[in-house]
C-alpha cells in the first residue's frame, strides 16, 4: 500500500511545486514589431519608475500598468522591486506633484494592456502567465 | 454667439469646456486630472521656552499646547496633456505662511515638454530642488517622516520660482546619469530673509543604478531686495557712518550659496537617506553646515524609522565703530539680533508610518532636540528668557493624496 502510495505523494508534491512556481511568475511584454528581443530587469526597472523610458535601441518606451489594487500588479513590483503598491503610490506622488515623471499610464485590465501592446511598438507591459498572442512578445521573466 | 460653457460653473464643467477646446490625447480617459494632497498634522513641544517651527517662514510655532498649523496643508494640482509631448500644470497649496494664514499659493503653473526621452523643458512656475526632493517638502504622503528633517531643510523655504528648466539623462552602465539646470527668479516672501524676486540658479547631477540613488545639487541666490526689517538697520548704519557694518547688511546684489551631496538607498525592505548640505551667506548671515540620516525598515503596512541630524553655524563679527551708548544702543541692538541668527544642535527622530489605507498613511513620530549652544533662534520664535535649545516635540500627522 506504502510503495503504491509514495508515486502518488511525490506526483502531488511536483504538482505543487509547478503551480507555486508558476503563481509567482510574470513575463514583460512588448509589441512584436519593436524590434526588442529581451530586456534586462535593470532596463525594466528604469523604464517602470521613469528613469529613462527608452529600448536598448534608444527607442522611446511607453510603461502601461494595470489598475491599482490588481493583485498582477501588485506580483509585478513585488518581483521587480521588492516593494507594495503603497510604497509605489509614494514614490510617484513625488513625481506627480512635483510636475516632473509621470506614473505610467494605466489599462483598465490585463486584456486592455494585451490590445494596447499589441497596437502600440513602443509599449511595455506585464502579465501573468504564458505569451499565446503572436502580437506580443516576452522580453523578460520575472520570478 | 455664447459659449454655453461660460455660463457654468464648477470644476467639472471648466474641465469639460476646456476638453471641448483643446484636442483629447490620452490612453482611455480625459486627458484632464486633478489630483491632490494633504497633511493633517498636530505637533507640542515639551519646552515653552520657544516654539518650534517647520521652516523659517512660519511666523509662529509649536509649543506645549498641541497645535495643528506647523504641518497641516492641502493642495490641488490640475494636469492637462496636450499631445504626446505636451502637458500643462497648474498646482496651489494652502499651509502656514509667513503672514500667519493659510491664503492658497499658486506654486506650480508650467508646461512641460518632452523633447525627446532623455530631455525635458518646463517653463513657467516651477518646483525648486535646492536640496534633494525639497520640490515636494509638502507632500507628506511622498516620504517616511512626519516633515522633512528640520535642522537640514529648515533654514531653506524655496519650494517654487518662475523661470525656465532643463533635464537631461543618459543610461549608463545599467544605470542612469541625470542633470538638471534651472534659472528663474524666487516668489515666496519673507520679512526677515528678502529671498523673494531673486535671481535664481539650480543645478543637480545624480547617478540612479538599482536601488542606490546619488545627487549633488548647487544652487545660488542672487538677492534684489534689501529686506523689510534689514533695509532700516542698514539705513541706520549709514548715517551713522558705520560704512562697513552698512554695507554688511546691504543685501542688495549678495550672493547665497547652497551645496549638498545626498544618497539615498531603497530596496523595499529598508529606506536609508544621508545628506549632507553648506549654505554660505555672502553677507550678514551666518554660513550653515548640515547633515542627516534617516533608516526605515518596512515591517508589512508598518514603517518604523530612526535618524540622527546636526545642524552648525558660524558666527560673523560685524562691528559696527559706533559708541554702544544712547543714541546708538538701539542701531547697535538690532546689528547684534541680525548677526545672532543661527543654529546649533542635534536631533533625535523616532517614529513610525503606517500605511492602514490605499493612498493614506498615518504618522507619529518624536524629536529629541539639544546639543549645540543652547542658544539656537533661527527655527524657534517667541523665545523667552531661560530657553536651553533642548526640547523634545511630538507630533502626529495623517497624510493622503488622491
Amino acid at each position: 500500500m506504502m510503495r503504491q502510495l509514495i508515486p502518488l505523494l511525490l506526483f502531488a508534491f511536483s504538482l505543487l511545486f509547478s503551480f507555486s512556481a508558476e503563481a509567482g511568475e510574470l513575463v514583460v511584454i512588448v509589441n512584436a514589431d519593436s524590434g526588442v528581443s529581451h530586456l534586462s530587469r535593470s532596463q525594466v526597472i528604469n523604464i517602470f519608475l521613469g528613469r529613462n523610458r527608452e529600448f536598448p535601441s534608444g527607442r522611446p518606451a511607453m510603461p502601461v500598468d494595470l489598475p491599482a489594487g490588481n493583485p498582477t500588479k501588485a506580483l509585478f513590483y513585488r518581483l521587480l522591486v521588492n516593494r507594495d503598491l503603497d510604497q509605489m503610490a509614494a514614490y510617484w506622488s513625488r513625481f506627480v506633484f512635483a510636475g516632473s515623471t509621470a506614473p505610467p499610464i494605466q489599462a483598465k485590465s490585463e486584456e486592455d494592456v494585451i490590445k494596447f501592446v499589441s497596437s502600440h511598438p513602443e509599449a511595455v507591459g506585464y502579465l501573468e502567465g504564458p505569451v499565446n498572442d503572436p502580437r506580443i512578445r516576452a522580453a523578460l521573466t520575472l520570478k | 454667439m455664447a459659449y454655453p460653457c461660460l455660463k457654468k460653473r464648477g470644476m467639472s464643467f471648466l474641465a469639460a469646456c476646456l476638453a471641448a477646446l483643446f484636442p483629447a490625447f490620452a490612453f482611455g480617459d480625459s486627458p484632464f486630472t486633478l489630483k491632490g494632497f494633504g497633511t493633517v498634522g498636530m505637533a507640542r513641544s515639551t519646552n515653552s521656552d520657544a516654539q518650534f517651527i517647520r521652516d523659517i517662514s512660519q511666523p509662529n510655532g509649536v509649543a506645549s499646547n498641541w497645535s495643528g498649523i506647523i504641518d497641516t496643508l492641502a493642495g490641488l494640482q490640475g494636469n492637462y496633456q496636450y499631445n504626446d509631448a505636451t502637458e500643462m500644470i497648474v498646482q496651489a497649496v494652502s499651509h502656514y505662511r509667513y503672514d500667519g494664514t493659510f491664503s492658497p499659493e499658486l506654486t506650480r503653473a508650467m508646461i512641460k515638454y518632452d523633447w525627446s526621452p532623455r530631455l525635458f523643458f518646463r517653463i513657467g512656475r516651477v518646483g525648486t530642488e535646492l536640496l534633494m526632493h525639497s520640490d515636494s517638502r509638502w507632500v507628506g504622503y511622498s516620504y517616511l517622516t512626519v516633515r522633512p528633517n528640520v535642522d537640514f531643510f529648515g533654514s531653506i523655504p524655496v519650494n517654487y520660482a518662475d523661470g525656465m528648466e532643463a533635464n537631461y539623462h543618459v543610461p549608463l552602465a545599467e544605470g542612469v546619469l541625470e542633470g538638471n539646470i534651472l534659472g528663474g527668479v524666487t516668489r515666496e516672501y519673507m520679512p526677515d530673509y528678502p529671498l523673494d524676486h531673486s535671481r535664481l540658479l539650480l543645478s543637480s547631477i545624480g547617478y540612479t543604478k538599482g536601488n542606490w540613488q546619488l545627487r549633488y545639487l548647487y544652487g545660488q541666490i542672487e538677492l534684489e531686495r534689501a529686506g523689510d526689517a534689514i533695509a532700516p538697520i542698514a539705513a541706520g548704519l549709514q548715517a551713522a557712518g558705520a560704512y562697513s557694518a552698512a554695507n554688511s547688511l546691504d543685501l542688495v546684489g549678495s550672493v547665497d550659496r547652497y551645496n549638498s551631496l545626498a544618497a539615498v538607498y531603497d530596496d523595499g525592505t529598508w529606506q536609508v537617506q544621508a545628506s549632507v548640505s553648506s549654505i554660505r551667506h555672502q553677507k550678514v548671515f551666518q554660513n550653515e553646515q548640515s547633515w542627516y540620516f534617516l533608516a526605515g525598515r518596512r515591517y508589512g503596512d508598518l514603517t518604523p524609522f530612526a535618524g540622527y541630524s546636526s545642524v552648525r553655524s558660524s558666527a560673523k563679527s560685524i562691528p559696527t565703530g559706533i559708541p554702544s551708548a544712547s543714541p546708538f544702543a538701539s542701531l547697535n541692538n538690532a546689528v547684534a539680533y541680525v548677526t545672532n541668527f543661527h543654529q546649533q544642535g542635534n536631533t533625535l527622530t523616532l517614529g513610525a508610518r503606517w500605511d492602514f489605507m490605499r493612498d493614506v498613511d498615518l504618522k507619529a513620530q518624536v524629536d529629541f532636540i539639544g546639543g549645540g549652544d543652547g542658544t539656537s533662534n533661527l527655527l524657534y520664535r517667541n523665545i523667552q528668557p531661560g530657553w536651553d535649545g533642548k526640547t523634545t516635540v511630538m507630533s502626529l500627522a495623517l497624510d493622503f493624496v488622491f
